[in-house]
């Protein structure tokens, strides 16, 4: 099935709901569609809801801070939280919610925070008549009005509880400054009637610094990337929410399941490029697609670039060579490349970490640093390209459309522009060039890692998508079988060997053996077979001769005795 | 009870702090408290579950006054939680209409001041104290100023003299007061550090001699097991022993802070419905806790504040910590000195001794009974230790 014919027919796609997706205000989506696209967030969102609940029932006051990239759902999370909370009867009868949205910012005191509360709530609550209660106090000295901007609110809130929804947390805090944060806590403490739900980022020193006002004040909820299956179920709802039931059917297929799997290599989990990627699934030209990516990365880029010229010297190097590395690296390559000492290197990035532009992974006794945000490596990168392609958007291309199919593309005169065609052409060219699939590679670096996990069932359902897009499954099980066998002790290979999915594995690496030790002697050259790595070879030729394959039919699975042997071998060597 | 680390607790929540509650009402009776302790140590909570359970006839005005910027401020903050006590009192009504005119006054809460800005603020300050005496059915009135060090921090930036003149003032408030008066400092940082950033200027006095230290401890084991147990119930989990929650409360330091974040962090990935953890899940969260570049816990504090606090002794202090974080057990004070001056050769044994008895004030170190010295968090201890690449393990004694 092909991703760019599931529009369907003109009757089809007139059932087909409009449905509309922002890439970067979920906060003006339909509560039901933000509901319908919830992947893997439910537990955490009822977490908070909880949270907030009790605080209303009882004394407690609990207040959370979600930590998340950019794109990675903060604000689908508030936006939820709203929309339960704005439909909860108890909720309104014990509380005020003031949702404080990031683009509301440009405080710079606890006094203006106050007064961008209360101008909030006057909005949801127009019977407290706060815009009119609060014109006096433009006629005051700033003390004073401070002060009686805070009795007001009190006024205001009285019995309830204030709830207050507010992104950016890092923000409001570096414009508030220190005294404000202080103010702020002061209030929360001697007034005990605010509840705060905040997003961030990162974590950042106003919050995790023991001398900060806030320091240990909230209970810290990390987002997490999406998991691979995260990422299906998302776009699988997002296919069944805009009533496109091929689209739905072929995600849940091994090939969409492949394609997906490579845009997940490429996306890292961030639901921000999902949400994109998603839009264009069935869009007949590509054209729209192409705009879609551009304008999200073009809107984008001032905030990434206006951060990057923040740093000094040193730091922007070793940002600029995460943009260009793609992925974490240790500090040792970062010095190298940057030509600098590892001592300079390591004060650079914890400076960097500090500052919450990049991350570390720890690795043993190695901290691997990458960039904090995804969506800041392909904006930087969109400028370093000067007017070429984004790499990044070609390699999406090629894995959601074959060779084939982006050629009859150019054939059938189905590209609407030459961005388009830029595109489609570099991804051909692309193809060309590079003999490796990059959903062949994705699946492959899967299978790897779930056979080193010994997640059996999985490796079958990899091993299907691998097919499904032509990749070679006899060096792939070949390589899994070492990789099990290597991996796996006597004792436990003997525990896994009454488990049927084991036997169908070691069934399947022995054919693939077989077959190999057959290309071995019968045609040397194969590619199949220069794939593998020299020692690899050399065991296959020696299995080949101890076992006396010569001449094994291809097809036909080795016996128990023949895979009892094969194992026996494989630890020898 | 949900866990709720760093946020306000339930006063029923609030567990394990009668004795220390019990304790503050009894020097409250006699005389005023500085109340210390570490930074979310639950020092709030104890002066909320005091201020719920003080006697009757005792009023409690509990304030954060952590944002204060000038004497003034701080002053109309009293008045206006003196104001509901006093308002039905005709001397006071006077007293405050001749102060001058309510137009220009700040408002505080439901509270209209005057505006007396042409009086000095210790004159308004003493006078309006002066009024507690026409309340004769009031034992005590208690202050609790929460983050007073941050005020006379913000206030001794822009004017030392200010802050100098704020704290002798309230200490003569005391002693003018002594028989119905009490005042309750508390705060994130430590007062003496701000005395002696004042003294630096030039001030000489001993501001808070007169008043009572009371540390908030840990949970007495019992509680903090308690605890323990309670949030684990409360919510679903269960840990494979009784013994575990003791194990658990131990490893953190009977910290109610550290084992409600312990919970929280253990429902953020919760177990299968009905899988019983065992104290590998526990140590993992707190091990995560104390050696992960995250640093929830900020533990690195630990460290980088020795620069504020030691200035330049501060190599030495490092080298007495690093002594004492590598022995297992405690270590008398004059070996843990012997191993710091490998380092340190010049520096004189007096100096060492200063040194031990400030990391002590500094809640670094725990002296027993017999005088040997150990770190007073096992926590701290293990992040040092692992942060400092130590090999901890040597036995207290030195060849």
């Amino acid at each position: 099935m092909k991703a760019s014919a599931k529009t369907g027919t003109a009757s089809e796609l007139q059932i087909k709901r409009t449905l509309y997706l922002s890439h970067f205000t979920p906060s003006m989506m339909a509560p039901e569609t933000l509901e319908a696209m919830l992947v893997q967030r439910e537990p955490l969102l009822k977490r908070a809801l909880a949270n907030v609940t009790d605080s209303l029932r009882t004394g407690s006051r609990h207040h959370t801070l979600f930590v998340g990239p950019r794109g990675i759902g903060k604000t689908h999370l508030i936006s939820l939280l709203h929309h339960r909370l704005a439909k909860s009867k108890e909720a309104k009868s014990k509380a005020l919610i003031v949702w404080m949205r990031e683009e509301e910012w440009g405080v710079t005191s606890f006094f203006e925070l106050v007064m961008r509360i209360l101008r909030t709530l006057d909005a949801s609550y127009p019977q407290f008549k706060i815009n009119e209660r609060t014109q006096p106090l433009y006629d005051l000295k700033v003390d004073d009005a401070a002060k009686q901007a805070e009795s007001l609110l009190l006024d205001v809130v009285a019995e309830k509880c204030l709830v207050i929804l507010l992104e950016n947390l890092d923000d409001l805090f570096d414009q508030i400054g220190d005294q404000g944060q202080k103010a702020w806590r002061a209030f929360i403490q001697n007034h005990s009637n605010m509840v705060l739900v905040c997003t961030t980022p990162s974590l950042f020193a106003g919050v995790s610094v023991h001398k900060s006002a806030f320091y240990g004040f909230f209970d810290i909820e990390p987002l997490a990337e999406l998991e691979f299956e995260d990422v299906v179920s998302l776009l699988r709802k997002i296919a069944v929410e805009r009533g496109d039931a091929d689209l739905a059917a072929f995600i849940d297929t091994p090939e969409g399941r492949a394609r997906i799997r490579a845009v997940h290599h490429l996306a890292e989990g961030n639901p921000r490029i999902y949400i994109i990627f998603a839009q264009f699934l069935s869009h007949e030209a590509l054209d729209e697609l192409v705009q879609a990516f551009m304008h999200t990365l073009d809107e984008l880029t001032p905030y990434y670039q206006a951060r990057m010229k923040e740093l000094p010297g040193q730091q922007r190097k070793i940002a600029e060579y995460l943009v260009h590395y793609r992925g974490a690296a240790t500090v040792k390559a970062i010095a190298k490349a940057c030509f600098i000492t590892q001592q300079v290197c390591s004060s650079q990035l914890k400076q960097l970490k500090d500052k919450r532009y990049v991350r570390s992974i720890e690795k043993g006794r190695e901290s691997f640093y990458e960039l904090c945000e995804p969506l800041m490596r392909l904006c930087m990168e969109v400028k370093k390209q000067r007017g070429e392609p984004v790499s990044l958007f070609v390699e999406i291309l090629r894995i959601w459309y074959t060779q084939a199919e982006l050629e009859k593309k150019i054939s059938d005169k189905l590209i609407t522009s030459l961005l388009e065609l830029e595109y489609v052409q570099h991804a051909l060219l692309k193809y060309q060039v590079e003999s490796t699939d990059p959903k062949v590679l994705a699946v492959t670096k899967d299978l790897e890692k779930v056979s080193y996990e010994g997640k059996i069932p999985k490796f079958f359902e990899l091993l299907e998508e691998l097919k499904s897009v032509g990749g070679d499954i006899n060096v792939a099980l070949m390589r899994i079988g070492f990789l099990m066998i290597q991996k796996i002790g006597e004792s436990e290979l003997n525990l896994l060997n009454s488990d049927e999915e084991v036997q169908r594995l070691y069934s399947a690496c022995g054919t693939a053996f077989g077959k190999l030790v057959w290309i071995a002697e019968h045609d040397p050259k194969n590619s199949t077979l220069l794939s593998l790595s020299i020692e690899q070879r050399k065991l296959i030729g020696k299995v080949g001769k101890t076992m006396n394959h010569r001449g094994y039919p291809a097809e036909k699975p080795p016996n128990q005795r023949q895979i009892g042997r094969i194992k026996q071998l494989l630890h020898t060597y | 009870m949900k866990p709720n680390p760093g946020g306000i607790l339930n006063i029923g929540d609030i567990v394990g702090r009668e004795a220390v509650v019990n304790y503050l009402s009894q020097v409250l009776s006699q005389q005023s408290v500085l109340l210390v302790a570490e930074r979310r140590s639950g020092k709030t909570h104890v002066l909320e579950k005091f201020k719920a359970s003080a006697p009757t006839n005792w009023v409690i005005i509990k304030r954060d006054i952590g944002a204060v910027r000038s004497a003034t401020e701080f002053v109309q903050y009293v008045m206006a939680d003196l104001y509901p006590h006093l308002e039905a009192k005709t001397n006071f009504r006077n007293w405050l209409q001749g102060l001058g005119d309510q137009m220009g006054g700040a408002q505080i809460g439901p509270v209209k001041l005057p505006n007396f800005s042409s009086k000095h603020w210790k004159q308004v300050l003493g006078d309006a104290i002066a009024h507690l005496s026409d309340i004769a059915t009031v034992e005590r009135f208690v202050f609790l100023w929460d983050e007073l060090p941050w005020m006379l921090e913000i206030i001794a930036k822009h004017n030392p003299q200010e802050a100098m003149e704020l704290l002798d003032a309230l200490r003569t408030l005391r002693q003018q007061h002594a028989s119905k008066l009490r005042m309750v400092f508390t705060g994130s940082l430590g007062l003496h550090h701000i005395v002696r950033a004042l003294k630096v200027q030039g001030y000489n006095n001993t501001p808070v001699n007169d008043m009572l230290s009371v540390e908030v401890e840990p949970l007495a084991l019992a509680d903090a097991t308690g605890l323990a147990k309670q949030l684990f119930v409360d919510n679903g989990l269960q840990l494979s022993s009784d013994a575990l929650y003791a194990q658990l409360a131990q490893t953190v330091d009977c910290i109610p802070f550290y084992i409600h974040h312990v919970v929280s962090a253990i429902l953020k990935t919760p177990p299968r419905p009905g899988q019983v953890l065992d104290m590998a899940a526990v140590e993992a969260v707190i091990s995560h806790c104390i050696h992960s570049a995250d640093n929830p816990w900020d533990l690195q504090h630990y460290e980088e504040r020795t620069l504020a606090y030691y200035g330049t002794q501060r190599g030495e202090c490092l080298a007495l910590l690093d002594a004492v974080a590598s022995c297992t057990d405690s270590i008398s004070v004059l070996d843990a000195i012997k191993r710091a001056k490998a380092a340190y050769p010049a520096v004189a044994q007096q100096d060492w001794i200063e040194l031990t008895r400030l990391l002590e004030r500094d809640h670094y170190f725990h002296r027993n009974a017999a005088g040997e010295i150990s770190f007073k968090f096992t926590v701290v201890k293990r992040w040092w230790v692992w942060q400092r690449s130590l090999a901890a393990g040597a036995t207290g004694e030195v060849a």
